[in-house]
């Protein structure tokens, strides 16, 4: 059996597991039986053409399966795969608003933090300030 | 579900994106769910006991790209396996943009994170709004976040910057 170990964020999808065994020969196989047995977490470990997410890593004893034989690195009794997400993001593509970049501050980031709630042209009208017993955080302070 | 944090850990969260503009900075936030009795699974709030800084690992473009190494996530899942907290959220900067998720962030996000962006203007750094993943991927949210008056958060951890 090959031991998949869950990251944190995803383990609500496959039963609260923090590890699930499965019986397979290759990476590959073995998470496509953990998708089997767990549905849900197929939307975020595939993407729409079926194609593990670029920012999903796996690694099989500590080594990462890219630098090994990808899906086709063989497995065998006692191996643990670890699924780990790549965390990345950042500003939106393109040229830097004119606003932000003359310090004239952008209408949508006036308003420091907001609540959820808010629709996104509240968020862009200022948002509003989270109030009651919580300590607003004033933008800019 | 809420955010949680205490004000001493947003200003080290501001203080790090003003030190790496105009490259973005990013990250982990370390925490736990408090369960009150009685309340349901979308009262949960979640605690931030630490924002820990993390390199940007992106090769090139970090002015506007972050990636943090998946091997420094894993060390920390590690770290905190059996203990009561666990990897509870991100944080990045936005250069010159506004504390809002790019099209780019929601495509590299995970579903019951907390992603908190600050918007650095020419070096100042300026709102900071926390968002989760809809748990079809398709959009993200704005989260309640309450910050909270200072009392003896643990610090940032000085071996990485």
């Amino acid at each position: 059996m090959v031991a998949i170990k869950i990251p944190t964020p995803l383990r609500r999808f496959a039963g609260d597991n923090a590890k699930v065994e499965v019986k397979a020969d290759t990476v590959g196989e073995a998470v496509r039986k953990l998708t089997e047995q767990h549905e849900a977490l197929k939307n975020h470990l595939y993407d729409e053409n079926g194609e593990l997410r670029n920012f999903v890593n796996l690694y099989l004893n500590q080594k990462d399966v890219r630098t090994l034989q990808k899906d086709e690195t063989p497995t065998k009794e006692g191996d643990e795969l670890v699924i780990v997400p790549s965390i990345a993001g950042g500003a939106a593509d393109g040229v830097l608003s004119r606003e932000v970049a003359e310090g004239r501050v952008e209408a949508s980031i006036a308003g420091g933090v907001c609540e959820a709630e808010v629709s996104r042209d509240e968020v862009a009208a200022g948002g509003r300030m989270v109030e009651a017993n919580i300590v607003p955080f004033i933008a800019g302070g | 579900m809420s955010l949680r944090i205490h004000r001493d850990l947003i200003e080290q969260i501001r203080a790090h994106g003003a030190e790496t503009y105009d490259e973005e900075c990013c990250g982990i936030l370390i925490g736990r769910e408090d369960h009150m009795a009685g309340q349901v699974p979308d009262d949960i709030l979640v605690s931030v006991i630490e924002a820990r800084r993390i390199a940007n690992s992106k090769e090139g473009e970090r002015q506007r790209r972050f990636i943090i190494d998946p091997l420094e996530i894993l060390a920390i899942e590690d770290e905190l396996e059996g203990s009561d907290r666990r990897i509870v959220g991100y944080y990045h900067s936005h250069p010159d943009h506004p504390a809002k998720p790019s099209e780019f962030d929601r495509q590299h996000a995970w579903p019951g994170l907390s992603y908190l962006i600050l918007a650095v203007e020419k070096g100042e750094p300026k709102a900071l709004t926390s968002w989760r993943l809809s748990e079809d991927r398709t959009e993200f949210r704005l989260e309640p976040v309450h910050a909270m008056p200072a009392t003896k958060p643990r610090t940032a951890d000085p071996r990485t910057s």
